[in-house]
C-alpha cells in the first residue's frame, strides 16, 4: 500500500500529474542549463550556471510554449539525466577557479559504463519497434527490475570505495542510485523505471562520450 | 582547495543510509501487476463455445444519424459505452469532430441517447487539444479515436490519441476520467480532467494509439488494447485496476503490420484478438492467448478479407461473438456484419452498408444496452451513423 506517500497514485505505478509537472520542469531546466553553461562568456563557472539557471526559469516562467513545446516533440528527461546534471553543476560550484577546467583523464573503465548505457539504449529502442522477441520496457513496471538496479548501484559504490577507483565512479553511481530513490518515491517521470533511468537523450550523449574516448584513444596512439 | 560540508570519511555512510532508504521505498511501494480473468462472460459461456448450439440471429430494429457538434463538417472513429447504471441514458457515444482528420481544430464530440426522449442529445465537445495540452503541461497537435469506459465507481474514463511533433505515427494516448461519478450523466459536459499519458514506449512514448473498447476483468478493472504504428505495427494490452488506475502493460512483436486489435474473451484464459491487417494476403489477423493476455502467439488469419480498415467485435451476453468490417474487395463503401459461436468460424455477412465506390462506412463500434446491439461507425467521413439490432424473438430466451 502507498497511502504513506499521497503523491503516488494507489497501487498505480503513475505518478500524479502534479509530479510529472514538477519532474517536467526540473528536468528541462537541469538539462537546457547543463547544455548552455558552455557558452556563457564568464570565466567562473558557478556565475555560468548561475546566469544559466535563472536565465531558463525566467524563459520558462515568461514563455508557456517552452515547456510545452519540449514536452511535446521529446517528453520529460529521465531522472539519471537530471541527476547527472545537477551533480555536474554541484561539482562546478563546488571547485575552485583552478579546477575548472579539469578534465577527469578517460579510463577504459569510464568507456565501459558508456559503453553500457549506449547498448541499453540500442537494446531499448530495437525493443520499441518490435524487433524483438522480448518484452524488455515493460519490465520497467516491475519491482524486480529496480531491486536489481538498486543492487547493481550498490555495489558499484561499494566496489568505488573498496578499490578507490576515484571520485567519477562514485559520482555516477551515486547519482544512479539517487534516480532510483527518486523513482521509488515518486515514480517520475512516467512511472516507467526505464525512462527514469535512461532518457533518449543521455542514450545519444552517451554515443558522443564514446566517440570522443575512441577519438582521444585514436589521437594518442597517433602521437605515441 | 576544495570547499567539504562533511569528512570525506562520513561520505560512504550517506551513501549507505540513502542505499537502505531507498530499499525500504522499495519494499513498501512494491505492487507487482496482476492478470485477472475477464468478467465479460456468463456462466455458460465456456459450454456455448464448444456447443453446437443454433447460430444467433440478430434482427434489425433502428437506425439514424448521431448530432453532430456545431461547425464540424468531418466525423470520425466512433467509439460506444453502454451506461447500465444511468437512469436516463442508455448509450454514450464519442468521436472526433472538427473542420477534416487531424485539423487543429479537431476535438472530440459526446452524445447519449435517451431512453426518454428515445433519441441523441445535441452532441457537445468535451475534449480539446489545448484542454488537455495545458493539464499536462505538454503540447498536443492533435487529437482523435476516443475509447471510454466506466470504473468500479462508475465513473468515466476516455482515453483519446494525442499527436506529437509529427502524424498519427507521432501519437501517445492520453488518459481523462471524470473526477467523480454523476448519477446521471451530464449530456453537456461530464467533467473529465487530465490523467497523464499512458507510458507505453521508451523512445519518447511515440507511436501508440488506442481504437476499440477494452475488455472488463473479474476484479472490475479491464485490458485497453493498444498499438504501435511508427515502421512494424504490432498489438499493445494495457492492463487497469478497477479504479482505472494503469497497471502495466504486454506487448506482442510477433506480428508486423497489424493493428487496431479488438478483444475477444472465449472464457478466462483464453483470448481472441482480431487485428486491422496491412499484409500482403490481406486478411483478418488473428492472435491468441491462453492464460489470459500474458502471452501471445499468432493464429492463422480469418479467411475474411481487410484491406488496411478497423475490425470491431465484442462478445453477447448470450455467449455468441458479433464482428464487423470492410470487405477488401468494396473497400470502405461497404460494412459487413458477422456471427460466431466460437469467435473462429464466422457465418455468412449480413451488409449494413452498401454505399457507392468511393464512400466510406468504417471504423465500426459495438456496445450491448437496454438487451439491444447498438452499433455505430463513420459515415462518408462526415458524420457518425448508428443501428440498434436485437436478438431474434424466436431465440430469446434458450440457453
Amino acid at each position: 500500500m502507498n497511502d504513506w506517500l499521497p503523491w503516488l497514485s494507489n497501487t498505480s505505478p503513475l505518478p500524479a500529474l502534479a509530479v510529472q509537472q514538477l519532474f517536467h520542469a526540473a528536468g528541462w531546466l537541469a538539462l537546457l542549463s547543463w547544455a548552455s553553461v558552455s557558452f556563457v562568456p564568464v570565466q567562473d563557472r558557478r556565475w555560468r550556471w548561475l546566469v544559466c539557471t535563472v536565465f531558463w526559469t525566467v524563459m520558462m516562467l515568461s514563455w508557456d510554449g517552452l515547456l510545452s513545446g519540449l514536452g511535446l516533440a521529446f517528453q520529460t528527461p529521465g531522472l539519471l539525466t537530471l541527476c547527472l546534471c545537477v551533480s555536474a553543476a554541484w561539482r562546478d560550484t563546488r571547485s575552485s577557479p583552478a579546477r575548472l577546467f579539469y578534465t577527469t583523464r578517460p579510463t577504459p573503465v569510464n568507456a565501459l559504463v558508456w559503453l553500457i548505457i549506449a547498448a541499453l539504449g540500442w537494446l531499448l529502442v530495437t525493443d520499441n519497434f518490435g524487433w524483438l522477441p522480448l518484452n524488455i520496457y515493460p519490465t520497467g513496471f516491475s519491482p524486480g527490475i529496480v531491486w536489481l538496479a538498486w543492487a547493481l548501484a550498490m555495489l558499484w559504490l561499494f566496489l568505488a570505495y573498496w578499490l578507490d577507483t576515484g571520485e567519477w565512479h562514485v559520482q555516477a553511481a551515486g547519482c544512479w542510485l539517487l534516480a532510483t530513490g527518486l523513482f521509488v518515491f515518486t515514480r517520475a517521470p512516467d512511472g516507467n523505471a526505464w525512462v527514469a533511468w535512461l532518457d533518449p537523450w543521455l542514450w545519444l550523449f552517451a554515443h558522443v562520450k564514446l566517440l570522443r574516448l575512441w577519438w582521444h584513444q585514436r589521437s594518442r596512439s597517433n602521437h605515441s | 582547495m576544495r570547499k567539504t560540508l562533511l569528512p570525506a570519511s562520513l561520505a560512504p555512510l550517506l551513501w549507505l543510509a540513502l542505499g537502505v532508504l531507498v530499499a525500504t521505498g522499495l519494499l513498501l511501494t512494491s505492487s507487482p501487476m496482476a492478470v485477472r480473468r475477464p468478467a465479460a462472460l456468463p456462466e455458460a459461456a465456456n459450454s456455448l463455445a464448444a456447443s453446437t448450439a443454433a447460430p444467433t440471429e440478430l434482427e434489425f430494429e433502428a437506425r439514424g444519424s448521431i448530432p453532430q457538434p456545431p461547425n464540424a463538417p468531418a466525423a470520425h472513429a466512433s467509439n460506444l459505452l453502454a451506461l447500465p447504471h444511468d437512469p436516463e441514458y442508455a448509450l454514450a457515444a464519442f468521436w472526433f469532430a472538427g473542420s477534416k482528420e487531424a485539423a487543429l481544430d479537431v476535438g472530440i464530440a459526446m452524445s447519449l441517447w435517451s431512453r426518454s426522449l428515445n433519441a441523441w442529445t445535441p452532441a457537445a465537445r468535451v475534449v480539446d487539444r489545448h484542454q488537455v495540452g495545458a493539464a499536462l503541461g505538454k503540447g498536443i497537435l492533435r487529437i482523435g479515436n476516443p475509447v471510454a469506459w466506466l470504473d468500479s465507481q462508475h465513473r468515466l474514463h476516455v482515453f483519446v490519441v494525442g499527436t506529437g511533433l509529427g502524424g498519427w505515427a507521432a501519437s501517445r494516448v492520453l488518459h481523462l476520467r471524470q473526477s467523480q461519478a454523476q448519477t446521471s450523466m451530464d449530456a453537456s459536459q461530464p467533467g473529465l480532467e487530465v490523467v497523464g499519458q499512458l507510458p507505453l514506449g521508451w523512445l519518447w512514448n511515440l507511436s501508440h494509439l488506442v481504437r476499440h473498447a477494452p475488455l472488463p476483468l473479474a476484479d472490475g478493472g479491464m485490458v485497453l488494447p493498444v498499438y504501435f504504428e511508427l515502421g512494424a505495427k504490432y498489438p499493445v494490452f494495457a492492463w487497469f485496476n478497477a479504479d482505472g488506475k494503469f497497471q502495466g502493460m504486454r506487448k506482442f512483436t510477433g506480428i508486423k503490420q497489424a493493428l487496431q486489435p479488438a478483444l475477444l474473451a472465449l472464457d478466462g484464459d483464453h483470448w481472441l484478438a482480431l487485428l486491422r491487417s496491412r499484409n500482403q494476403d490481406g486478411q483478418i489477423g488473428v492472435i491468441a492467448s491462453s492464460d489470459g493476455g500474458k502471452v501471445w502467439q499468432r493464429q492463422a488469419a480469418l479467411p475474411l478479407s481487410n484491406d488496411d480498415s478497423a475490425v470491431a467485435a465484442m462478445r453477447l451476453p448470450d455467449g455468441s461473438f458479433v464482428m464487423l468490417r470492410n470487405p477488401s474487395e468494396r473497400g470502405r463503401s461497404q460494412l459487413l456484419m458477422h456471427m460466431s459461436q466460437n469467435g473462429q468460424t464466422w457465418s455468412a455477412p449480413q451488409i449494413l452498408e452498401d454505399g457507392s465506390e468511393g464512400s466510406e462506412y468504417s471504423y465500426p463500434a459495438m456496445s450491448w444496452s437496454d438487451d439491444r446491439l447498438w452499433l455505430s461507425y463513420t459515415s462518408l467521413r462526415q458524420g457518425i451513423a448508428w443501428q440498434r439490432w436485437r436478438i431474434r424473438a424466436s431465440q430469446q430466451g434458450q440457453p
